[in-house]
């Protein structure tokens, strides 16, 4: 195993760089997600990695070796794809089978390999059926059994979940992350779900227009986004824009274009910035009391979740803000005056971008 | 899927195909099964059909040395140009599937140009290029590559040249739209797990595209086979393959009886071959 470094790698295509300048890197054993929107280079980086795209800047470092000019074929790593991309004309078994078959591994091996491998992912007993003859998990999981079964140097997971539905995208999910402490592999996995990012990794590596915005850990990456691209794509959170007013220790007040003023933590410059208040730090309540944020508001749409309950409420002042309340609470129908409150110790700012 | 179900399905299925089914049985198999009894039918010369029963025009063209040799030909000419087609064609179709260069299309049109073109006139444009005072022999002799002509015309050879020429549009057109069809992923897979081109190519891409290679092989064949036209203008009176065979059988002879049992005999082959060639095929993998 061996942990995996990326220095300012570029990729090109005509004048626009989908892949601008993304350096990283991710320790022996690691679970890194790259997440962003779709277009933002995340699979342009997946497969530069793999070898699949050649990278038009910037060296790509596995296990301290570079790799950068290694091709695909030499490389040994393991590449799950969104589709899966399974061999049609071969059954599980040879699936599994093909990349130590190419590593000249003698046949008997290859036999307790593949059941080894097989018996990983729980799919002993459908070895000899045609990809075709599995369902979707099955065929993931087959997909995964390949990619692992030549004990790659890297496992590389490109969207793997999206072609599931959301009862077994859950199961793989754990499935998955189960598999990979297991083994202990070194995985770069790649989602445009922010769910899955921050659940699956210890590491997220937040992308945006080809350039990487934030690399943290999951609970770091939420309580302390670093601009207001990440802190809106991670967790939808609420972005109020404005300007700094005052500072008294810790905590900066901001003054808003409506005139209302709002207190926050962080370190940040004077001028534009963005405070950043997350949708369950909002509290909805019948009248006003000390906190230090405190607008009156009127609830617009209500909708009820289960476990949670979504609120987008208006303010005096014309600004919408998106709450989120247990859903055992969720009591309030559209229309309704409260207060929305929350604590500056609850509130970020982040500089305007 | 249980037994019950599965079968109902398939009469269901069987039950909304039986109208054109049953157009297409009248159009396609009516007229050849007509001909059935009358290649049973004695013939008598400057008569015509005679009355009765008789299996002597199949025994005689599977005994005969002179039909055997036809059908050989016949058969063979119908291989070697298909095999021609597809070594020829499988890198034209492969590079015309995989290009993303603008003139693709333009690349594709010029494919399928020739097919535009009179069968009769490209066929004459073989005759003079393959004479023996035809542009590639005076172009050999003019080189000082050869003495006398090379003989291209009424001959295998000839044959060979201008009907694989004809049949390779074909072969290629077939061969693009399954190539194009190909899951790129399966190859890239095939590359990480350590496959270098070669064995991406022979163990991934070629096995996927055997359902293409053989739908444009059996295209070419039959086409082949029956081909009329181009047979009867380079092969020459006397250089005949089955189809100018039951074509003067026909038409020269009013052989009626012998013409359709020697349409029957090729016919069986065609099929024969086919079959066979498909369950090879399946066997191989093909039937995904």
């Amino acid at each position: 195993m061996s942990d995996l470094r990326l220095e300012r790698l570029v990729k090109r295509y005509g004048s626009l760089a989908a892949v601008d300048g993304i350096s990283l890197s991710l320790g022996e054993g690691g679970f890194l997600s790259l997440v962003g929107p779709s277009g933002c280079g995340k699979t342009t980086v997946l497969r530069m990695v793999a070898g699949l795209i050649e990278p038009d800047g910037g060296r790509i470092y596995v296990g301290g070796d570079d790799v950068t000019d290694v091709p695909v074929h030499k490389r040994n790593l393991g590449l799950v794809f969104q589709s899966y991309a399974l061999f049609p004309h071969m059954t599980v078994a040879e699936n599994v089978a093909f990349g130590l078959h190419r590593r000249g591994v003698p046949r008997a091996d290859v036999e307790t390999r593949v059941a080894k491998a097989l018996a990983l992912v729980r799919l002993d007993g459908l070895a000899e059926r045609a990809p075709r003859q599995l369902s979707g998990g099955q065929q993931q999981r087959t997909a995964l059994a390949r990619a692992l079964v030549v004990e790659p140097r890297l496992l590389l997971l490109d969207e793997p979940f999206s072609n599931l539905d959301a009862l077994l995208r859950d199961e793989m999910r754990i499935e998955i992350k189960r598999l990979q402490q297991e083994v202990g592999i070194t995985t770069l996995f790649v989602t445009h779900d922010q769910g899955e990012a921050l659940g699956m990794a210890d590491q997220v590596a937040v992308m945006n227009r080809g350039r990487l915005e934030q690399l943290a850990a999951p609970r770091d990456l939420y309580r302390a986004p670093s601009s207001a691209f990440v802190a809106h794509f991670i967790g939808r959170a609420n972005l109020l824009r404005g300007e700094v007013r005052g500072r008294r220790g810790e905590e900066v007040t901001v003054g808003l274009p409506t005139g209302a003023a709002v207190r926050a933590c962080g370190e940040i410059g004077d001028g534009r910035c963005c405070v950043v208040v997350r949708q369950e730090n909002v509290r909805l309540v019948p009248a006003a009391t000390t906190a230090d944020n405190s607008f009156a508001a009127r609830i617009v749409v209500a909708a009820f979740a289960g476990a949670t309950a979504q609120y987008v409420v208006r303010l005096d002042d014309g600004t919408e803000l998106q709450v989120q309340v247990p859903g055992a609470r969720a009591d309030l129908g559209p229309g309704a005056t409260v207060v929305a409150e929350w604590d500056a110790t609850d509130a970020s700012v982040v500089p305007d971008a | 899927m249980t037994a019950g179900l599965r079968k109902r399905l398939d009469r269901n299925g069987l039950g909304l195909l039986s109208p054109p089914l049953l157009l297409l049985l009248v159009i396609f198999l009516a007229p050849l099964l007509a001909m059935l009894p009358t290649s049973f039918q004695p013939y008598i010369p400057g008569k015509g059909i005679g009355e009765g029963f008789t299996l002597e025009h199949y025994a005689k063209a599977l005994t005969d040395s002179y039909y055997l040799e036809i059908i050989g030909r016949t058969l063979a000419l119908g291989v070697i140009v298909t095999l021609t087609c597809l070594v020829l064609g499988y890198p034209l179709a492969f590079f015309l599937a995989r290009t993303e260069s603008r003139w693709r299309p333009w690349l594709m049109l010029l494919v399928i140009f020739p097919l535009l073109l009179n069968l009769v006139v490209r066929t004459f444009g073989w005759i003079a290029l393959l004479a023996n005072r035809g542009l590639v022999n005076d172009t050999l002799k003019a080189l000082g590559l050869i003495e006398t002509p090379i003989k291209l015309l009424f001959n295998f050879g000839g044959l060979l040249i201008a009907l694989s020429h004809i049949f390779l549009p074909f072969m290629v057109l077939v061969l693009v739209g399954v190539i194009r069809n190909l899951p790129r992923d399966v190859e890239d897979a095939a590359r990480t797990l350590g496959a270098g081109w070669a064995a991406t190519f022979f163990r991934v891409t070629l096995p996927l595209s055997l359902p293409g290679i053989l739908a444009g092989s059996i295209l070419v064949f039959v086409l082949t086979v029956s081909a009329l036209v181009t047979p009867r203008l380079l092969g020459g009176p006397t250089y005949k393959v089955m189809s100018t065979l039951i074509y003067d059988q026909f038409l020269q002879l009013l052989n009626w009886p012998a013409g359709a049992a020697l349409s029957f005999i090729l016919t069986a082959i065609a099929v024969g071959l086919i079959s066979l060639s498909s369950g090879m095929a399946r066997r191989m993998g093909a039937g995904t």
